[in-house]
């Protein structure tokens, strides 16, 4: 979830705030704190405007922005404890999705890419979809040290869900396999005389390849084979749900294809963004809720339906919290103290909550988690061992979670 | 507005290290410079080498946390200045000891101490123009603030107006809400205020359309004069720099766990193993601490062990796709054990001799037999040397990123050998720039002069956060982190990149034009883009080919646009050997 959720609006209820709504922080609660707009030593706690409900039989609790995903509580492993110590965008989503605030590390679906390789030759085997411009720019889903390979591949819906997958303009198939064979003939003579040097060989290759992609990722992405139902399920054709909708479908006929890792990012720098909340945490909520909730949750049903989440990781998160201050009349801040993620499928035994902020949604306090412990627990449940998964870069094996990630959680999510 | 300041500082700096290597500026002077040249030289044009301190990557636009932004600057000039130079992985020794190699952690903050007065500077290349750029940018300033009041003066009554007016259309409750003092409201009212506060506030195609005509009159003339502040406008004429704050500088410390207490503190040094001192205080008289320029001069030494090897062997790296020290960046023990150590203390040896010249160094490594050798194997070579260590043959190399698209201008005949000046944004469709964090209209602002697109690719603009599709399939690294040796891959995607892209298509298309204009087009595509004559094979294959296409897509322009394509596709053309 792109641009910052507020945890104490939906998965991390605090009748302290409403309680003593309007007031500042009791004594020193707020020293040490520091976000990007209000001061916490004067700012005012605000009660959420949503109501909290016990859901399923495990009485998770969710407020009611999300009406959908309440009805699949007993599938969520919810963290309440996570934190971190970026406050402004581009720093939190690269600490997010690299293990650092700074640009530049590979992105966890390259590790996980990286450490898993592909299932299907024809597909990349890390695909992003993203509303468009974020906040972080394309670096969030980078390679960094790692091989350009193993780079996140955005994915559009339509005939060219991958970039430069279309043929020039005029060039029809046949046209476009003529001087595919041309290229071909030309490289076999050429590796003729050079028979020795594989690697022109897997240029060849690679031609081929890029054919069969021609052909085989826009069916990959082609959701009119998808019953009415399964559109309906998702939301296709509803325009609050549409696209978040299609992102989510697409995202489930991926990963039956074998795609390893999908990332998708709800939000954007330029349009509808959970980063609203700046001056509306009101409406921004319902509607970035709106948009998401049905999809995610008809993602979360289809691939049980398709006996898929077993094998599948969910994970619901976002760079940072949002302040259980209000920042202005209407809005919260940006809020890394404290946050909620949860996560789902891959054997996750759910309904459960770990760890917790403090009474007023500032710390986490009981069990805090940081970027690096969601990620060892991320890449174990995946099936590989953080400490293990290196490359050799700057005379060092490095790692995604760098020298952390201790407080790895896969037991307790696995209930074991 | 940050995105045109780093353009114009970056380019600067970028010229002066293209002009550094045209000139063949001695490698040792261009270390000085890099390093210390605002403490010793007098030369702006030798001061701007420090902005490589200047053009890494920085988080200087994240305020509230400036004291954590200046830890990283540190950490990133020590790690890069000794990765760079030195060949050494010094950052291992931030936290610890470094496990391999004889760094203490207390040399790591001996060499932190050197850069910690920094402070990020200009450097004017013209005489004494400093103080009127300044003035003239500082006027400019006060003024835009002025008129902007003056634009909100006018528009607020409308503003004010409009937003009355809306409320006005909604139920009662809802009025109430907001006509209620602050004070006053009830629970449900404070719910009603900040749902629907949002809503209210007046949008500016509706101010514009209930402004008067003299109110009007008066907006337009507020605005013909914040346009008038800018008739005269240029770039400031400098370059990036960095200098010292002073004489006097920050304490530095070595870190223990928790604070307080900051641990020892230490003096500016040089690494120890290296026989690196403690650099002493700068006479009374300095300006500056003056510990750079001990450091550059210790680098830029013929006495230091690693520097002239350092660079020797990122030469040959950039030769033979492998460098006698198959870590260019670490000479440490983790690294590679030199292939051909005596060659690799000769080569040095002759470059100190020759004046630190990189362009004596390159001929010398050109003329030599290993360079010259056929890449072509010796019966038998292949399964004793197959990763050819011992150079029997000459590896056979991918072009890279940008080598690739200079090539395909070049072979089109397109290329623009214009140097210097601007970044030039080249036209990317709206998918290769997805993902950008801005509106394209602001983030991707697309040079005018349409001549300039076909610029080489060192003078197309380079983002941190963005990397041209073309490029980054084809392993170009991505800016953050310095890269000593590239990947080399081979993937599906590049061969998607290479045959579809507007770029392929353009320059084929090009090219299919010039050639129709020849006696034989389909021979001139082929000499162009593989620089010999085809054979009698080739010449029918051709003929063949162009026969299918026109008959598929009716036009013998079209096909020979294909052939175009297709050429510049093999790996006769991708491959240097």
């Amino acid at each position: 979830m792109h641009g910052g959720v507020s945890h104490v609006d939906t998965f991390d209820p605090k009748p302290s705030l409403t309680k003593y709504n309007g007031q500042p922080l009791p004594g020193s609660f707020g020293e040490g704190l520091i976000t990007s707009r209000i001061d916490f030593r004067k700012a005012l706690m605000r009660g959420s405007p949503w109501e909290f409900h016990r859901c399923g039989q495990s009485g998770l609790e969710i407020s009611a922005l999300y009406p959908h995903l309440s009805g699949c509580a007993d599938d969520l492993a919810v963290i309440r404890s996570c934190y971190g110590d970026a406050f402004d965008h581009a720093p939190a989503i690269y600490l997010r999705s690299s293990g650092s605030q700074f640009p530049g590390r590979p992105s966890l679906g390259s590790w996980a890419a990286y450490g898993l390789g592909s299932e299907n030759q024809n597909l990349p085997a890390f695909v992003v979809m993203s509303d468009g411009a974020m906040k972080s720019g394309a670096g969030a889903y980078h390679s960094g040290y790692l091989p350009a390979v193993y780079q996140g591949t955005v994915f559009r819906g339509g005939k060219s869900p991958v970039l430069h997958l279309a043929s020039p303009e005029g060039i029809g198939e046949k046209s476009q396999r003529e001087t595919l064979d041309l290229i071909a003939r030309m490289n076999k003579r050429h590796f003729a005389e050079r028979e020795e040097d594989s690697v022109l060989d897997a240029r060849i290759n690679a031609y081929e390849l890029a054919f069969r992609m021609q052909a085989e990722a826009p069916e990959a992405v082609d959701i009119s084979k998808e019953s009415e139902a399964t559109q309906k399920l998702y939301g296709i054709g509803e325009p609050m749900t549409d696209d978040f909708g299609r992102k989510c479908l697409l995202a489930r006929r991926l990963v039956e294809r074998g795609v390893r890792f999908v990332q998708l990012y709800h939000g954007t720098n330029i349009g509808d963004d959970w980063d609203d909340a700046h001056l509306d945490l009101h409406g921004s909520h319902t509607k970035m809720c709106k948009k998401s909730d049905q999809p995610i949750v008809a993602l979360l049903k289809d691939l049980k339906a398709h006996g898929l989440l077993d094998t599948t990781l969910v994970v619901w998160s976002s760079e940072f919290g949002r302040t259980p201050l209000a920042e202005g009349k209407n809005g919260r801040d940006h809020h890394p103290y404290g946050f909620t993620t949860w996560m789902a499928g891959a054997g996750i035994k759910g309904g459960r909550v770990l760890g917790a902020t403090d009474e007023f949604g500032l710390r986490a306090v009981d069990q805090p988690k940081t970027v690096h412990d969601m990620n060892a627990s991320i890449l174990r449940l995946l099936g590989m061992d953080h400490t293990k998964l290196t490359f050799r870069y700057q005379s060092r094996d490095q790692r995604l979670t760098d020298v952390h990630g201790e407080g790895e959680f896969t037991n307790w999510l696995l209930g074991a | 507005m940050s995105r045109l300041v780093s353009q114009i500082w970056g380019q600067l700096h970028r010229d002066y290290i293209v002009k550094s290597f045209n000139e063949d500026k001695p490698y040792d002077r261009f270390v000085k410079e890099t390093i210390a040249g605002d403490e010793l030289f007098e030369d702006p044009e030798a001061q701007q080498g420090t902005g490589f301190y200047c053009v890494g990557p920085n988080r200087d636009m994240l305020y509230k946390v400036e004291d954590v932004n200046r830890i990283e600057s540190l950490t990133d000039f020590v790690d890069t200045t000794s990765s760079v130079f030195l060949g050494l992985s010094v950052a291992c020794a931030r936290c610890h000891d470094h496990k391999y190699d004889p760094i203490p952690q207390r040399d790591y903050y001996r060499m932190q101490a050197i850069f910690a007065p920094f402070q990020k500077n200009r450097v004017f290349l013209h005489y004494n123009n400093a103080r009127g750029y300044d003035l003239a940018e500082n006027t400019r300033n006060f003024k835009l603030y002025e008129y902007a009041a003056e634009i909100q003066a006018i528009k607020a009554p409308y503003q004010a107006a409009i937003r009355r007016e809306t409320i006005a259309k909604f139920p009662k409750d809802v009025q109430d809400a907001f006509h209620a003092s602050e004070d006053e409201r009830t629970p449900t009212q404070r719910r009603l205020v900040e749902q629907f506060s949002p809503r209210f506030n007046a949008r500016d195609n509706e101010v514009m359309a209930a402004m008067s005509a003299a109110d009007k009159e008066r907006l337009r003339r507020v605005e013909q004069r914040i346009v008038g502040l800018y008739a005269n406008y240029q770039p400031g004429p400098f370059s990036p720099a960095l200098t010292d704050v002073g004489r006097e500088s920050p304490r530095t410390y070595v870190p223990t766990k928790g604070v307080p207490p900051p641990g020892e503190e230490v003096g500016p040094g040089l690494l120890s193993a290296l026989g690196g001192k403690d650099i002493p205080d700068p006479p009374l008289t300095s300006f500056t601490t003056q510990r750079r320029s001990a450091l550059a001069n210790w680098i830029a030494s013929a006495d230091n062990p690693i520097t002239a090897r350092v660079i020797v062997n990122r030469v040959w790296h950039y030769h033979f796709g492998r460098g006698l020290v198959a870590t260019p960046s670490d000479f440490g023990s983790r690294g590679a054990a030199p292939s051909h150590p005596e060659l690799l203390d000769t080569l040095s040896a002759d470059f100190m001799r020759d004046g630190w010249s990189l362009k004596k160094l390159h001929k010398r490594i050109m003329l030599s037999a290993a360079y010259r050798r056929s890449s072509k194997p010796a019966a038998g070579a292949v399964d004793k040397d197959p990763e050819n260590r011992w150079l029997a043959r000459y590896s056979r190399r991918r072009l890279d990123a940008e080598e690739i698209r200079d090539a395909v201008l070049q072979a089109a005949g397109t290329l623009n050998t214009k140097m210097y000046g601007r970044p030039v944004v080249p036209e990317q469709t709206p998918e290769e720039l997805y993902g950008m964090s801005q509106g394209l209209g602001n983030a991707w602002v697309v040079t005018a002069d349409k001549a300039e697109h076909n610029r080489r690719t060192l003078y197309m603009i380079s983002r941190r956060n963005f990397r041209m599709p073309l490029l980054e399939v084809f392993d170009r690294p991505d800016g953050v982190l310095s890269c000593s040796r590239r990947e080399s891959s081979t993937t599906a995607p590049q061969s998607l990149s290479l045959l579809n892209s507007k770029f392929t298509q353009r320059q084929a298309a090009d090219l299919a034009e010039t050639a129709s204009k020849q006696s034989d087009p389909a021979r001139f595509i082929f000499e162009r883009i593989l620089g010999r004559v085809p054979s009698n094979d080739e010449r029918t294959m051709a003929s063949e080919f162009l026969a299918k296409q026109t008959a598929l897509t009716s036009s013998a322009q079209t096909a020979l646009t294909e052939f175009a394509r297709g050429l510049l596709n093999v790996n006769e053309f991708l491959y240097v050997e």
